[in-house]
Parts: structure tokens; sequence; C-alpha cells
């Protein structure tokens, strides 16, 4: 019974009642994985063919899952943008291992694996989902945070020689712990603001303020910073739409964008300053240990400024990636361009561009914002009859969306560029684990976005106190 | 319970701030993208420029530009063995060197010029499985191709144009000017300081029509009788050697000075009696000789897709009785290309009807095609029986430049001597056999009789590759 919703044996919509053709959404996704298909044809019969393998499992899960969220009043629009970015991603990663060769393959195997792991953690939610109203998750998050940052110093590895120690082999696999901070993130941002416990909001800027710390030192001392941007942004917005609006939350909100930027220039100050004594190499040992961060920072952004500034080094990458956006013209590059380094990770959406065109590049950008929209959405909704939820909604969301736009525009060169994986477009299992879980999550309660009203009632009264 | 329900409310209302700003951001960086990498490149050539500068830098070490072969695949410029720039062969490489021209990019600009310039999308950047772009088919014939330039031409400026009748296809468009331009090297074609040396002979060239425009002058007259059903003796007249429109001094003469004494249409237009035309011109009157060069399309453009377009212009309209007999038999103001002039007789060929000229036949990317020509009419110039009355006309002038019909088939022509500025002499043949109109056309004659021996070669090389 496949996308079979309106209950027509009934009754007929009156011509007052609109009819739900949110199903579209499963066509018009089933009718992209196929156009992959054929494009992917085009580029190569045998890169069609391993399309083929994974888009039979693809279709299925398209249409049946379509089917059941479609017949539970699940949001259909998220549902579309999220099986329209996996196969976009599932395209991408097998044009990739042709067009860039990069180190990795692409595994439908690990699809799996997400898939796999996506059940788990709707059951691992609904089990945790009680336990968040009680004050202790709000401490086992945080040291659940802690102690990824400290079994990374401990045991960390740099796979991909990027100079950060994100990833930890476990037999033989090696999985990027710091992804798993973002859960933690979210939970323990819904059980600080869960609905049976109130928190002054002197405890809540306390609490949040030491989680954010937290996070801070342990990407600096792993020289991760990208996954912190995404931390921080969310701190600050959760910190600004659930949090009561006063004078102390706005002083603490400046000052924490204060000191970034004041960071930033001093980082630039600081470079200016230690780049003789490193040429001399007359730095003492704290400098040392300073400056490949200041490095980092004052190459970062200068880069943005000037693209141009060092092309065969700090700048290569963006500098490709340039070219390869010129180059893509509508319908992709049709010359074989495929100097673009990480193609198959950091810089996804420039080879989605490349090799797609912008058209479907822009087509596929636009489905990261239906996702932020639909999950605002969601979380407008659930405020009403579970807090808790919305703020895992709204986590979830901020940490897809945010991710998405930082690797994006920082690719781009729309804004610095932090290496880090794109959700559903860039290759990495750990992350793709998470994705595909905050994803079906996201779709599982938008589920209950409108809770059964007793009788007489109106689905926008307010639940009775 | 109030209170949470404030927060609740403060809450939504910054999620739909939220909202907004990443709208806000996804459709500014959508928008602005879009704009810098797609629009822009179409409407601005300084984009473009940039476009294909990065472009060309970054595959030239390994793109190979693609094959240009003609309509029977016999190759005309290819990327051989180690070289990625396409290279021509001799004759070749100056027969067609007009034709292909060149494209370079240099500081973030285009250097175009030719088929090479406008088909560098494909010829350039659209690569195959082996890194070797798209391969352009066109509709000339290499052979004729060769021999117009090599045996036609034969080292003088001019352009020798030859149209298929039924489809517009150029099966040859050969120029020479007044340098020696190798399509394999672009300083031959840039050193140059000769004025005018880097314009296409047949297309780029504005000169007027000479006696060709009697073509039209006849065609306006023939209509003009069938229309108003003139009396027998409108197409009569009594040549003196000398004419002197109305309110003016001007004297026309016939060439050589000649004296027809009373002569008919026939006679006039197989000697190209000027003075006839003249008279015929006045007679016909200004607005229905200016209708009928505007239904060759004399005046308005003419695309040949990917090549350049044709302009051409006319000064009748200021009713002076003087302009109106200098149109008539071919001189005064009027300015028409080469290839413009065998577009005129493809017309009359293909029984009034003219077809846009092109010179690519198809764009192909291994199995892939990228681009198709079609016959596309231009418009009816003249009417049928207008049409079978011109052909007699242009029949017996043929004969009369040794065309004969025993050796040539049914042959049709008009020659034409413009005296242009600098004293220079331009000498025309059109014409067309039943299969291809033609223009032979030389920048520095001395009168159309010494086109006559390099029209019947060309005739007869045409009919042989229609197989007649």
């Amino acid at each position: 019974m496949l996308f079979r919703k309106p209950d027509s044996t009934e009754t007929m919509p009156s011509a007052a009642e609109t009819v739900d053709h949110s199903d579209r959404y499963v066509v018009t996704s089933i009718l992209l994985e196929i156009l992959y298909a054929g494009i992917l044809f085009l580029k190569g019969a045998d890169l069609a063919l391993t399309y083929v393998y994974a888009l039979i499992p693809m279709l299925l899960i398209t249409a049946v899952f379509g089917t059941y969220l479609y017949n539970r009043d699940a949001d259909m629009k998220l549902f579309g943008a999220i099986t329209k970015l996996t196969a976009s991603g599932i395209a991408l990663q097998i044009l990739a291992d042709a067009v860039y060769h990069p180190q990795t393959t692409f595994s439908l195997l690990k699809y799996g694996i997400s898939f796999v792991f996506l059940f788990f953690f709707l059951v691992f939610y609904r089990l945790l989902k009680k336990l968040l109203n009680h004050p202790f998750m709000i401490w086992m998050s945080l040291a659940a945070s802690a102690a990824v940052y400290i079994v990374l110093a401990i045991w960390g590895i740099d796979p991909n020689g990027y100079g950060t120690h994100a990833w930890v082999r476990i037999a033989g696999y090696t999985v990027q712990l710091t992804d798993l901070t973002k859960i933690a993130a979210v939970l323990f941002y819904a059980s600080l603001f869960s609905s049976r416990h109130e928190h002054t909001d002197s405890g809540i800027l306390k609490i949040s303020s030491l989680f954010f710390f937290i996070n801070m030192a342990g990407s600096i001392w792993i020289k991760e910073l990208g996954s912190f941007f995404v931390l921080y942004f969310m701190h600050l917005s959760i910190l600004l739409i659930f949090m009561d609006h006063n004078k102390t939350k706005r002083i603490y909100i400046i000052s924490i964008v204060a000191a970034s930027v004041l960071a930033v220039a001093m980082a630039f100050v600081l470079y200016k300053w230690m780049l003789p004594g490193y040429n001399a190499g007359t730095l003492n040992s704290l400098q040392l240990m300073i400056w490949p961060y200041v490095k980092k920072i004052y190459t970062r952004f200068s880069i943005t400024a000037n693209i141009n500034m060092d092309p065969y080094g700090a700048g290569y990458q963006l500098l490709q990636a340039k070219k390869a956006l010129w180059m893509s013209g509508l319908f992709g590059n049709t010359v074989h361009f495929n100097a673009l380094p990480v193609a198959e990770s950091d810089m996804a959406f420039v080879a989605f561009v490349s090799n797609f065109g912008f058209l479907l590049g822009f087509y596929v950008f636009l489905q990261f914002l239906r996702i932020f929209l639909s999950g605002s959405e969601l979380s407008r909704s659930l405020l009403k009859y579970e807090r808790q939820d919305s703020i895992v909604v709204y986590g979830i969301t901020v940490i897809l969306f945010l991710q998405a736009m930082f690797v994006i525009l920082g690719s781009c060169n729309v804004i610095p560029f932090a290496g880090l994986p794109i959700p559903f477009l860039s290759r990495g299992n750990t992350f793709q684990s998470i994705v595909f879980a905050f994803s079906g999550l996201l779709l599982q309660l938008s589920m209950h976005k409108n809770p059964i009203v007793e009788e007489g009632g109106d689905v926008h009264d307010e639940p009775a106190e | 319970m109030t209170n949470r329900r404030n927060k609740d409310s403060l809450a939504k209302s910054r999620i739909r701030i939220a909202e907004l700003a990443a709208m806000t951001v996804c459709l500014l960086f959508t928008g602005g993208y879009g704009y810098k990498y797609i629009v822009s490149p179409l409407i601005s050539p300084q984009a473009r420029g940039t476009q294909n500068t990065i472009t060309y830098d970054a595959v030239k070490d390994y793109a190979y530009e693609g094959d240009i072969v003609d309509k029977d695949g016999a190759v005309i410029m290819s990327s051989y063995d180690q070289y990625h720039t396409a290279y021509a062969y001799e004759p070749e490489c100056y027969s067609f060197s007009y034709l292909l021209g060149y494209y370079t990019v240099a500081n973030g600009r285009e250097n175009t010029y030719g088929l090479r310039g406008s088909l560098a999308d494909w010829l350039l950047f659209y690569l195959d499985d082996h890194n070797k772009g798209a391969t352009v088919t066109l509709t000339v014939d290499k052979g004729l191709q060769d021999y117009a330039y090599t045996n036609l031409l034969a080292g003088q400026e001019g352009s020798i144009t030859v149209i298929d009748n039924k489809t517009g296809a150029i099966r040859c468009l050969t120029s020479r000017s007044t340098i020696s331009y190798n399509v394999n090297d672009l300083d031959s074609f840039l050193s140059s300081e000769v004025e005018g040396a880097q314009f296409r002979r047949g297309t780029y060239e504005n000169d007027p029509p000479g006696s060709t425009f009697k073509i039209l002058t006849a065609a306006a007259a023939i209509e003009k009788d069938e229309e108003e059903n003139l009396p027998d003796d409108f197409f009569t007249f009594t040549d003196t050697g000398s004419y002197t429109p109305e309110g003016s001094s001007w004297t026309i003469t016939n060439w050589n000075d000649a004296v027809f004494g009373t002569i008919d249409l026939d006679t006039a237009f197989r000697n190209s009696v000027n003075c006839y035309f003249a008279d015929l011109g006045i007679r016909i009157g200004q607005d229905r000789l200016l209708k009928t060069a505007q239904a060759f399309r004399i005046g308005k453009d003419i695309e040949i897709p990917f090549l350049c377009t044709l302009h051409s212009k006319t000064h009748l309209g200021d009713e002076q009785p003087v302009t109106i007999a200098q149109t008539a038999f071919g001189q005064g103001n009027t300015e028409i290309t080469p290839v413009h002039l065998a577009l005129i007789a493809q017309a009359v060929a293909n029984d009034g009807v003219m077809l846009q000229p092109y010179v690519v036949s198809s764009v192909n990317s291994g199995n892939m095609p990228l681009y198709r020509a079609f016959p596309h009419k231009l418009g009816r110039c003249i009417s049928h029986t207008v049409d079978v009355r011109l052909k007699e006309l242009m029949h017996h002038a043929a004969e009369n430049y040794g065309l004969s019909e025993d050796y040539y088939g049914m042959v049709y022509a008009k020659s034409g001597t413009a005296e242009c500025a600098n004293d220079r002499v331009h000498t025309y043949i059109v014409g067309f056999t039943e299969d291809a109109s033609f223009c032979v056309s030389m920048n520095n004659g001395h009168a159309s009789a010494d086109l006559y021996g390099i029209t019947q070669e060309l005739v007869a090389y045409i009919n042989r590759i229609y197989g007649r």
C-alpha cells in the first residue's frame, strides 16, 4: 500500500479541506535517485552499474519508509530533503572514486551500518528520553564530552595527516570520536532546559559555559577546531532562543562574541609579532606551543580575504575549488577537471557542483535549508507539548544545517574554511552514522508533532495545566 | 504557567528569526554564486574571459583540441600525436585559415576569430574519455575548398563561395587577403599592419555589387509587369551608349562605351547594359526597387551560425533619379558581401526562397551529439513566375560567359564589375547550377570577363562533386 493515506472509503474531502499531497516528496526523491543513475550512465557505464547496486536498496527504503512516514503524518518535506541528500551523496561518492581517486573507496556496507546505527539510536533515545529530565544527565553529557577529549588526547590518531587527532582505531576501523560530542551536546542542552527541571538563569549560564569550555579546551587540545565551531554556534543559538531574555544573558552572549572577535584579532597580532622569531628559530617553548594555532587562524582568515596569498600552500585547496566552480556551469564541468583535494569529504559540495553542475548543486544546497526550516518548524510545534524534544530537534537541526553551511560556504571561500565533512554528501562513516541517526530522530519526532487531542479539543489548544 | 507560555512564545519568535536568517544566507549564496558563475559569463565578456582563462589554463596540459572535418569526414584540422592544439596540413592551413581562425586567452581576455573561436566551448572545453575536444563537422567540401583556394584564387585577393541550393549549406568559403594567413601560425595573421588584412573576404567585405545587382532590378521589373500588366514596349529601350538621369549632370555609360541600339530585357541583361538598367530602375520606381532589395535581405543582417553576421545596406530612399539609376545598375551606395550575393543566387535557384547559410553541420563528442544544423528558410524573395523568367535571363547570360549548356549543364549567372574607393575594381560572377550557387569575387580585378575561366573551372568542379 505505497503512499496510501486519505481514508477515502469513509469520507471524501470537502472543497474546503486540503488534500494531503505530501506523498509527492517520496515520488520526487525516487525520481532524483533514478536521475542520478542516468547522469552517471552518461559519465560511464561502470559508474552507473555501481550506482545501481545502491539504487535498488535506496528505492526500496525510500518507498517503504516513505509510505510508512506518510501514513503517520511525518514531515514529508523533511523526508524528501533527507532522501535527496542521501542519494546525492551516494552518487557523488561513487563518482569521486572514479574522478578523484581518494585514499578510501565508496562502501555501500558503511551506509548499511549507518542505517543499523540509526535504529539503535532511535531505541537509545526512547530509553534515554525519560532520563533527560533528571539533573544527573546534564553532568553525564558533560562528562561524556570530557571523556571523548581525554580518550582522544591519549589514544587519538591522525589517519589522514590533517594535523588533528580526532580519530581512534577500534577493531581495525577508524572512528571520529569528536562526532560523538555532538550527540552529547544535544542531550546536554535538552537536559539543561528540560521542562521538569527549571534552572536559574545564572545556573544555566554557568553549567552551559562549563560544557562550552570543556569542548573548547578539548578541541584545542586535539587540534580539531572545526567541530567546535558548530558547537559554538549551537551554544549561542540555544541560549539565545530557549533561555529567558534578560540582561545577564545579553551580556554573556555579547561577551562571548566579543571575545571571539578579539581572539581572532589577537591571533593576527601574535602572528605578526611571532613570525620573525619563528623564521629565526628563536621562539620559546610557550610561543612554540601557541604558534600552530595562531598561524592556523591567521592563514584561514587571510586566505579568505585573498585567495591568491598562498596559491601552492594553504590556499591551494580553495584555489582549486574556485577553478572548479568556474568550470562547473549549469550541468557540470566538461573538461575532466579533477585536481580537487579532499573532494570526497571537505570539498564534497564543490566536487558535487563540479560534476553535476550548479543546477543540481543549488538544489542540493537548498535541501539543507529545507531541513533547517522543517526542523525549526518541528521544534516550534513541539515546544507546546514537549520542551525537551523541542530542544533536541532544534539542536540536531542546528548541527546538521550549520555544519553543512560552514563547510559549503568555507569551501566556496565565502567564510574561513573549516575542514569538516558535509552531512550526507561527505565520506566518513562515523559522521554519516550520526547524521542518519539525527535524521531518523527528526522524522520520528515529526510524527508526534500533532499529538492526539481529546475529543472536542483543538490541536492548537494549550495542554491542560 | 503563564511565564512558561511567554517563554515558549518568545522561543518560537526567535526560532522564526533564525529561519529568516537561514533563508537569507541561503538565498544570498545561491543568488550571488548563481550570478557570478552562471549568469555573468553569459552577459559579460569579461566574466566569460575569466571563466575561459581559468579553464584553458587548467586543461592546456592534458586537453587536445577537437577535430574539424569536412562534410564527408575528411580531416581538415586535428591535434595530432603530442600536439594539444590542432594542426592543419597544407593546403588546408591556408585554404581554411580564415574560416577556422583561432582561439587564445591571455590575461583574462579571450581572443577569438572564426569557427575555432566561436566553437571553443566544444573544441577545447568539451572533452571525451581521451581528453579530446568534440569533433566539428563542417558543411564544406575539403577538395572544393582546396581547389578554389589553390587553383582558382591562385594568390589573388578575393573569395569563392559555394552554397547548396536546397539546404543553404556552405560547400566552400575560401578567402585570401593581402597576407598569406597560415592557421598554424598566428603571427602570420596578427603581424600584418596592412589595413583590412585580417578581414575574411567573402563575409566582411562590403563593396557595391556592380552589375550583379541587375538581377534584382530585373526581378523588380518582371514583378511590376506581372502585377500591372505593362505594355509590351515597357522592356524596350533605345541605347545610345550614355544616359543622364533627370535633374542630374552625371552621365552613365556602358562598359567599354558600347552602344546597343534598341534592345529588350534579355539582351540588356546578357550584355549588362548599364544605361538600360539605369532607365529601367527609374521607370520601376524607388519603392519597388527598394522592396525587391529588401526581399533579398539587403539592409538586413544575415547570420551564419558560429561564423559571423553578414551586413549590407542600400541608400535608396532620397527619391533622386540619379540615386535610383545608380543603384539599379549596381553602383551607388549599395554595399553587400560576396556571400550575400551567393545567397541571392541561391534564392533564385531555390524557386525564390532564400535559405539561411550555415557552415557547421554538427558537433559530436564521441557518440554524443551536441549540435546539429537543419536548413532554415529566411523567406521568399520573389514569386515562382518571376523566378522562372529570371532564370531564363541568367541562363542566357551564363552561356554568354562560356558556360555552355552542352558542356556544363544548366548554369545561370550574372557578372558584375564594381568601381570602389581608391580606384579599386571589384569583379564578381554570381550564379548557380542545378545543385549549388556560387560567387566568385576578386578584389583587385579589371573586368568581370577575367573571371569567366575561373567560373568555368568552378562550375566543372561543382558538377563533379554533385555527380554530374
